[in-house]
């Protein structure tokens, strides 16, 4: 119909308008039109109070997904590069589902601990929550995330394929360690088995040690109750280590006297070396950093001042330092941190550079309270050859062209 | 003498090295309901490599066969080789070549994990829905397909454990870290020592006697001298104290920064002895003469106080650790190493390279440092000292030098020594050698020194009201 069809040119019209005029989307130009005396000369009330908030309409970022043959078994990816500060909106997390996201009513859902303890005990949700609790910011990385099987730079991936699958948020729930001290831990007690509500009942074993240390069974995300795809109503949340033993829709802790070699941690997530020998519980994810803006797909607007910003972490605890290179990492020097930073968090990092408007390549590098320095993507490959799909913290450049286009591109 | 910034991150690192919660507090008591074994086995079975939790059952692979490939072959392939999913069978021997195939028999290290998985996660698009038998039986085929099992073997809970898979021994430990770590270099390329480092540590200068002839501590001695050292800076040896006296103490946990034990018996690393040089006749001339100054001159004038008590130098450049502040920054810039010592803020300038050192006649307090590098080493010779710096009650001669070295071994870790030679003082030249680490979120405090301010004129002052006392035979002990 002819009115639908203007009325849509017109939405999109204003929305490409106002685009161009505000800094929003980081894949534009980042060109200001000059606007005189703003929009709405004529000001009319705008919309009421609301029950659940949505963002504004001119936001547009979302996931996108993975490629793969079932959207259940499948991953999406955090938009990092339209992201600021450090926590991931839980609408933007990214998700790694292998059976799909079950639609639990927490009023019926239970979780189980048993096996080498005292007391086998059931817990409700709402016996859940009476129990004491804590609220930490920990990032889960996906260890796959990365590029796959070592491929070489393609100019066109960008942050959000290349490093989408960390996110970072707020947790809360009780400690692990609390659930634990209720059952009673019997002597030869030295694994957990965690076990989810969803198709495929996926299966962890995490080694008790951690999990009298700092394991959260977490039921809040942000301030709300988890959402859906991050493991609703109950997840486990594992500081620093690979996402996918934080067991979402968390039903069932199995204690038992040694690992359980589930399919997980056997045929997925272990990692094959050049001698044929593959490394196993490979828990603790690498130092990592990337510079989400600029980055790949944007176009900078000629030469001048563009503050460089990104995201750092570890597994091993808090990032002592990010490191800028501006010539594809033949020199370093020092980021800015933005405090806090917290340990077993995403930190962001912020360097102001002028651009001289010649070829340039960015990269950042990560260095770690344990000392670990992120290493370059030919180191990695020299010690652990290209056979396994996981832990890659490689050094992610970005080629600046004279174009100002950017560009994915190997250090 | 005190920082005037109260350390707020130091506390918050303690508090957050405290576990998450009091774990054996026993607050869940009574919370949960006790799980009935009905319960616990409607939970369902959860399969561990010796077999617990395999259910009573079993079959064959001929059995398994048609359900294999009705149920199964659409994804896996009727041998288990074709795909499109995860391929299930063959590919034994080929890990460690140019193109590994991971399928169950050449990759996975148990049986039972098969029968977990097809248990619980098969067939993809009905989990769940087959029958104890049943996932023996398609088991037992997908073992068939790789040659592990006979046709008609019985596979139950007894015997899928006993199967020898062909990787079994190929999963070895987490290794990392794993890689060389990158050297630091700054933009323009020197070795880059930049960041704020602390010398602090509790094992001293000299080795003590009791420790003659050794010059590391055991682990366990290291222990020990890291929890006396903890328990002394706190205020719980307080409690026993009245109020003066505990006023009088001035400092508490708030303030102390001493560090842990290097594990060596001293912090001279040279001579052997762990202990400073002999003094030479001049040496001992002078400390004899500095001595008498100090009983009988202590209060004449403000240049009979000690440096630090001025607010001049704390103990000369470079430094032994003391109860706090002990801390350095080091800044670069081209051409430059800035180390701004948090104790009274001295800060050097140290230019590198071949540019002249100032005048004979130009003495300075902390000397005239010059800088140079020797790979990835920053050596800094510092001479040109007054005479009259003093350090640690020793005394110093305008002969003295002090030759540095900072080498940067990891990213939180400087390996720093310095050489001392004066033979004016001493009869050889002697090294030590101090940690110099950069612990996560460490940082400079302020550095507030109001005796050079204020007290030195009222010690003074006071000084000289002893003396009309003493003269005018009016009893005033200052001291109290």
């Amino acid at each position: 119909m002819p009115s639908d069809g203007s009325s849509n040119r017109l939405a999109n019209s204003r929305r490409q308008f106002l685009r161009a005029a505000t800094l929003g989307s980081a894949a534009t130009v980042l060109r200001p039109t000059r606007l005189v005396g703003q929009q709405n000369l004529g000001r009319s009330l705008g919309d009421g109070v609301g029950g659940y908030g949505g963002r504004s309409h001119f936001e547009e970022t979302v996931r996108r997904l993975r490629a793969s043959r079932y959207p259940q078994a499948a991953g999406s990816l955090t938009p990092l590069q339209d992201l600021y500060g450090t926590i991931t909106p839980s609408a933007l997390h990214f998700e790694r589902h292998h059976a799909g996201i079950p639609d639990i009513d927490p009023s019926e859902h239970r979780l189980l601990i048993d096996g080498l303890v005292d007391r086998p005990l059931v817990f409700t949700m709402d016996e859940l929550r009476r129990l004491p609790a804590v609220t930490r910011v920990y990032f889960i990385e996906c260890s796959g995330n990365g590029r796959v099987k070592w491929a070489p730079a393609e100019p066109d991936t960008d942050v959000q394929a290349a490093f989408g699958m960390t996110s970072c948020s707020e947790w809360t729930g009780v400690p692990l360690s609390v659930l634990l001290s209720a059952v009673g831990i019997r002597n030869k007690a030295q694994w957990i088995v965690a076990e989810g509500a969803d198709a495929c009942r996926m299966t962890r074993s995490v080694p008790l040690v951690k999990a009298q240390d700092d394991i959260l069974v977490a039921y809040g995300q942000n301030g709300e109750a988890l959402r859906p795809a991050q493991g609703y109503p109950l997840r486990l949340v594992i500081p620093g280590w690979e996402g996918n033993i934080s067991i979402k829709w968390l039903r069932r802790l199995h204690v038992v006297d040694q690992p359980y070699l589930t399919r997980e941690e056997t045929a997925k997530y272990t990692d094959l070396m050049p001698d044929g020998k593959s490394r196993q519980f490979t828990f603790a994810m690498d130092a990592k950093s990337v510079i989400t803006r600029p980055s790949g797909g944007d176009r900078l607007d000629g030469s001048g001042f563009y503050q460089v910003s990104g995201l750092a972490w570890s597994g091993r605890g808090r990032v002592r330092g990010v490191e800028i290179s501006t010539d594809g990492g033949e020199s370093w020097v020092g980021a800015q941190l933005q405090q806090p930073v917290l340990p077993f968090a995403h930190t962001r990092f912020r360097y102001d550079w002028s651009w001289d408007g010649s070829e340039k390549i960015l990269a950042s590098r990560c260095i770690d309270e344990a000392g670990e320095v992120q290493p370059t993507r030919s180191a990695l490959i020299a010690v652990r050859g290209t056979h396994s799909s996981y832990h890659n913290n490689a050094i992610q450049g970005w080629r600046v062209r004279s174009t100002g286009r950017v560009e994915n591109v190997d250090v | 003498m005190c920082r005037s910034a109260l350390p707020v991150i130091i506390v918050a690192g303690i508090l957050e090295l405290c576990p998450i919660v009091d774990a054996a507090s026993g607050q869940a008591e009574g919370v949960g309901q006790p799980a009935t074994t009905a319960e616990v086995e409607a939970w369902g079975s959860i399969v561990g490599p010796d077999g617990t939790g395999l259910p009573p059952g079993g079959s064959t692979a001929t059995e398994g066969r048609l359900l294999y490939d009705r149920q199964c072959a659409a994804c896996h392939g009727l041998t288990g080789q074709e795909g499109p999913d995860p391929r299930l069978a063959g590919g034994v021997g080929s890990l460690g070549g140019e193109e590994p195939s991971k399928t169950v028999g050449s990759y996975w290290p148990a049986a039972t994990t098969l029968w977990d998985y097809v248990n619980r996660a098969m067939p993809f698009n009905r989990p769940g829905s087959l029958a104890v038998d049943d996932v023996y039986a398609v088991v037992a085929y997908v073992l068939y397909l790789n040659g592990l099992v006979g046709e008609n073997q019985l596979i139950d809970g007894d015997t899928l454990p006993q199967i020898e898979m062909p990787n079994r021994d190929g999963f070895v430990p987490d290794p990392r870290p794993d890689l060389a770590n990158t050297s630091f270099q700054t933009a323009w390329g020197d070795p880059n020592l930049q960041g704020v480092w602390s010398y602090a540590t509790i094992t001293p200068l000299q080795r003590p006697v009791h420790l003659e002839g050794r010059t590391f501590l055991s682990d366990e001695e290291v222990a020990a001298q890291n929890r006396d050292s903890a328990i002394r800076a706190t205020s719980e040896r307080r409690n026993g104290l009245t109020p003066e006296r505990d006023l009088s103490l001035a400092y508490n946990q708030v303030w102390w920064d001493r560090g842990d034990s290097t594990g060596r018996t001293s912090l001279i690393v040279d001579p052997s002895d762990g202990r400073l040089p002999g003094l030479t006749p001049e040496g001992r001339r002078r400390q004899e003469a500095q001595e008498v100054a100090r009983r009988e001159h202590p209060y004449d004038s403000w240049e009979d106080r000690p440096l630090q008590e001025r607010c001049m130098t704390y103990q000369r450049v470079p430094p032994v650790p003391s109860g706090y502040s002990n801390t350095y920054q080091i800044l670069q810039v081209p051409g430059f190493v800035v180390i701004l010592n948090e104790m009274i803020h001295d800060v050097r300038i140290v230019p590198l390279g071949d540019r002249p050192k100032v005048s004979e006649r130009v003495r300075q307090w902390n000397g005239d440092s010059r800088g140079r590098w020797e790979g990835k080493t920053l050596v800094v010779e510092t001479s040109h000292y007054r005479g009259q710096t003093t350090w640690r009650g020793f005394p110093g001669s305008s002969n003295l030098k002090a030759v540095e070295r900072f080498t940067r071994v990891d990213p939180g870790r400087i390996h720093y020594r310095y050489t001392i030679y004066d033979e004016t003082i001493y009869t050889r030249p002697f090294t030590v050698e101090l940690p110099l680490v950069s612990p996560p979120e460490y940082v400079v405090y302020e550095y507030a020194c109001h005796e050079g301010n204020y007290s030195i004129a009222n010690v003074l002052a006071g000084a000289r009201v002893q003396e009309r006392s003493v003269r005018s035979g009016v009893s005033a002990d200052l001291k109290d």
